[in-house]
């Protein structure tokens, strides 16, 4: 295929999490707001005059200081967090809104006022304490301490207009990128795509890492030249997967499965888009921040969710993603000592191999891309198994 | 009585090269001597004198009266559980569990000590045989269906609001008190765990807990299942797992995590509220508040209680110490939380005790005592006597343990809608989660109580797998250095003595003894020893 026309300028912006748009838009005089997972929205921190910004910690190699606080027995997310704001990574950051989803991040976001390691004097941190069911009590919950330790905070700290015209606003943004993003992954969804699930994944990420005004148009841009772009002349890869599990803000990661012979036809994972880039409906008599909340706690897929609904509910979405992007298989990834998707990986490749009938691969990884041979064996013998299956009479191998 | 008193004395004094506490100043034996290498079975019982091995051994049987007594209740669902279950089988080790808990205590902390003991012993069987009489995997019995089982980190008083149900702690019985009696038994359910795919570095608390579930090996009992968030990820992890293999309708009791804050504790009552809701719902049944009264009375006069004793911790003159305080509180404030009327009644006879003892100024352990310690963190289950190991090797007194800090708040017995807020606050600050999760301010909580206990020493249990308290290891050594405490971070694996072993452990605080503060061991038999086979 031809070479999307941004796509080197993507993966640069990749490069560093104080990239050239951040940098712009912190010139702008906007407050950049630091954030690492999901349960904090993303359209919250895009009230006009701020910026979100996901965290990641590219080129992380070693964390030798987060390990002395943290301990190597701890998420290695967690750790290059924290490694790379104290090497100063992340001094453009006016705040960082954390949320007790693990008590690795949890401990991480600590560190931040702790330590004091982003040098801005207007720094600060707060910490919500998320919702783990979906009912009503949970919602409501929810709604409290978002209003209490991020919107009030936006508001009383730096001016921040939160008005409903705002939240509208922030919410119009975040559809029209939602948007775009959506229909750029859709491409995946035909049986030859012109598009790859490496460079889905570099899209999606720069959608989370920029500001998304400055984005916005090289997207937009990105959208119309993949309606006219030739796919291979025949599809290159010998299986289609389902990428699902824990973070993963590495496109490295993606391109390994895909030089294995397994394209990403979805991206089922934090910093993936399933969540994440879905329409916000504000339904009639509704406030712009109760859909929101509402609209966040709907969608979101973490394995910390406890109740049977939204249990069923994430492997419901993993199968609706298999059917809609026609998977072969999932592979559930966790980064190796996440308690959660520890669990839920060996739950679901249960309930997908022998309840569902949907093959799994289950792996562990590292934050930057480490063992890379072991894990490649593992994908090119997850490849020929699904393309056993596609052989008659193979499924019973 | 005088007469009486000298010819104990003259018989003690003939007889005192076969006590152990004496045979180890003199260097000629100790309390390790009288075991066997490895097993840990012991060859003779240990000598105290007359009055104090009478009175052990009084106690020794009082206990295996209950036990007796259990079997004598239910007799069949009994041997039906030895044969279906595992884990039965390690309640066998019971007895040598409690003489391993109190060696070397003579005197008033002995006496307290099997006060606190049997309260347990006698709670514990009882438990058991009501169990296994109505498992419906053994059967079933009359009272299966009016039982909830519920996690046993989710404090039970507001269940007692149903008048004819009988809340059942879940995981107790299989997983983690067994685990205190029996170092052997959870690396088995660990193996089931892991070899389903479960990582190794998952907390082994709750991968033995999945073990159990994915073996089949938790009594079915009740029509609703009660899971919850507490005390963490893994926990609630191993939650979702467990309520797959039960196969009841479930509810997670999810309480606020971040706890003290103004907008947490609205939260928490409601999920209360939602989870009676729910009971009422699935058993049929309506909440009665004059019933819950009741038991609130025991629980806040157990907890005005604890408030007391902790007043006396704070001097030498207590003769409630170590592990008798700690597995106590553990199991009378998390699995028992006021609905025991005996415990209020053996807190009252043991708080008569720690005064007669004080206005004696009597020290225990001889006075030996040379560091007040305040052991901080989840504790290693399989190393139940580690305190008392600390105490007679080393002189290391654990004054107090990070879970006996569980929730002492009173609860209003007259007003239900305070009533359920003083629950929540209660359920908030619950066992493993009341300091070590919920943000930095409760795990930094701990020099503020090794202050007010007047303790020199912070033991920080370092369970390996547990990353909340992984996320603070430099922090709180830095705060140790600045503030001036000895600290010393003793590595266990929680309920999985494959990882690091009891002698590892040992191995840990003696280094740091011997290397670092130089100095002597009282008992030097008890420096290095092998246990790896012991229960």
């Amino acid at each position: 295929m031809k070479d999307l026309k941004h796509f080197i300028y993507f993966e640069n912006l990749l490069r560093d999490a104080r990239n050239e748009l951040v940098a712009q838009a912190v010139e702008d005089g906007k407050r950049a707001l630091g954030y690492n997972c999901y349960y904090i929205p993303e359209v919250l921190l895009n009230l006009p005059g701020c910026f979100s910004s996901r965290l990641r910690a590219p080129g992380m190699k070693f964390s030798n200081i987060a390990d002395y606080y943290m301990t190597t027995r701890n998420c290695p997310y967690v750790r290059a967090i924290l490694e790379r704001a104290m090497e100063g990574g992340y001094h453009y950051l006016d705040a960082l809104f954390g949320a007790e989803c693990c008590a690795a991040m949890e401990r991480m976001e600590e560190h931040f006022f702790l330590l004091k390691p982003v040098k801005n004097d207007r720094f600060f941190v707060t910490i919500i304490d998320p919702p783990m069911k979906g009912d009503k009590t949970n919602l409501d919950y929810y709604k409290s301490q978002l209003k209490l330790k991020v919107v009030n905070e936006l508001r009383d700290r730096f001016g921040i207009d939160v008005s409903e015209d705002a939240m509208r606003e922030a919410v119009r943004l975040h559809n029209e990128i939602s948007q775009v993003i959506t229909e750029i992954g859709n491409y995946r969804k035909l049986p030859n795509p012109p598009i790859t699930g490496y460079e889905f994944h570099v899209i999606e990420l720069v959608s989370q890492v920029c500001p998304h005004t400055l984005i916005l148009p090289y997207l937009k841009e990105t959208l119309e030249e993949l309606k006219d772009r030739k796919p291979e002349p025949k599809f290159p890869f010998r299986a289609r997967v389902v990428l699902a599990g824990s973070e993963i803000d590495d496109p490295e990661f993606t391109k390994l499965i895909e030089m294995c012979g397994a394209m990403v036809v979805a991206d089922r994972y934090c910093f993936g888009s399933f969540p994440g880039r879905e329409q916000i409906i504000i339904q009639d008599g509704e406030s712009a921040y109760d859909a929101i909340c509402r609209h966040y706690l709907q969608w979101n897929q973490c394995a910390r969710f406890m109740d049977g609904g939204k249990i069923d509910q994430r492997h419901e979405e993993i199968r609706r993603l298999a059917k809609e992007y026609g998977a072969d298989g999932v592979i559930y990834e966790n980064m190796k000592f996440c308690e959660f998707w520890s669990y839920e990986k060996v739950l679901a490749s249960n309930i997908f191999t022998n309840e569902i009938g949907i093959p799994c691969c289950t792996i562990e990884k590292e934050y930057s891309l480490g063992s890379i041979e072991q894990l490649r064996t593992r994908f090119q013998a997850f490849v020929e198994a699904l393309e056993i299956k596609k052989i008659p009479g193979g499924d019973k191998a | 009585m005088i007469m009486i008193d000298g010819l104990v004395q003259r018989i003690d004094k003939k007889l005192q090269r076969f006590d152990p506490l004496w045979q180890a100043k003199r260097g000629i034996g100790g309390l390790r001597s009288r075991y066997n290498d490895k097993t840990g079975v012991a060859k003779y019982r240990e000598w105290r004198g007359i009055r104090d091995t009478l009175y052990d051994y009084g106690q020794w049987m009082k206990n295996l009266g209950s036990m007796t007594v259990m079997v004598a209740s239910a007799p069949i669902p009994c041997l039906k559980g030895f044969w279906e279950y595992r884990w039965m089988g390690s309640y066998l080790g019971t007895f040598m569990f409690i003489d391993r808990l109190f060696e070397g205590y003579r005197g008033y902390e002995l006496r307290i000590a099997h006060h606190n003991m049997h309260a347990i012993v006698q709670s514990l069987t009882k438990k058991i045989a009501l169990v296994l009489s109505n498992d419906k995997r053994l059967g079933g019995g009359p009272l299966s269906d009016q039982m909830i089982p519920y996690d046993e980190v989710l404090p039970p008083l507001f269940l007692k609001g149903f008048k004819d149900l009988i809340p059942i702690p879940l995981q107790t019985l299989p997983e983690f008190i067994i685990c205190d009696i029996d170092q052997q038994l959870e690396p088995y359910y660990i193996d089931v765990a892991e070899s389903f795919g479960l990582p190794a570095d998952v907390c082994s608390r709750c991968a033995a807990e999945t073990g159990v579930a994915i073996d089949d090996a938790f009594p079915i009992i009740g029509k609703a299942f009660l899971t919850t968030n507490m005390p963490c990820n893994a926990s609630e992890a191993t939650s979702m797992f467990q309520r797959r293999r039960v196969g009841l309708p479930d509810m997670p009791v999810t309480l606020a995590m971040i706890h003290n804050e103004p907008g947490a504790h609205p939260y928490s009552t409601q999920m209360l509220k939602d989870t009676i809701a729910f009971i009422e719902k699935e058993y049929g049944v309506t909440y009665d508040w004059d019933e819950l009264f009741k038991y609130a009375k025991e629980l806040n006069e157990q907890n005005t209680i604890e408030l007391e004793k902790w007043e006396f911790m704070k001097t030498p003159y207590c003769a409630l110490v170590g592990i008798a305080e700690s597995l106590y509180r553990l199991y009378s404030w998390a699995s028992v939380n006021g609905q025991d009327p005996y415990f209020t009644k053996t807190d009252r006879k043991v708080l008569k005790l720690i005064t007669k003892a004080y206005d004696e100024k009597y020290e225990p352990f001889s006075g030996k005592t040379r560091h007040r310690a305040f052991l901080w963190g989840p504790s290693a289950v399989y190393y139940t006597d580690f305190p008392t190991w600390a105490e007679n090797c080393w002189g290391i007194n654990i004054v107090l343990n990070m879970d006996s800090t569980m929730g002492h708040n009173q609860i209003s017995t007259t007003d239900p809608e305070e009533a359920i807020k003083d629950l929540a606050l209660l359920s908030e600050k619950a066992t493993m989660r009341h300091h070590a999760v919920g943000g930095w301010e409760n795990v930094n909580a701990i020099w503020e109580w090794a202050k007010n206990f007047n303790c020199d020493m912070v033991i920080f249990n370092d369970n390996v797998s547990c990353k909340g308290m992984n996320g603070v290891h430099a922090m709180m050594e830095e705060q140790a250095r600045e503030l001036g405490f000895h600290f010393i971070f003793l590595e266990h694996d929680l309920e999985d003595c494959r990882t690091i072993s009891r002698r590892d452990m040992r191995k840990r605080i003696s280094d740091y003894m011997s290397i670092v503060l130089n100095e002597k061991p009282l008992d030097p038999t008890l420096v290095d020893f092998d246990d790896s086979e012991a229960y």
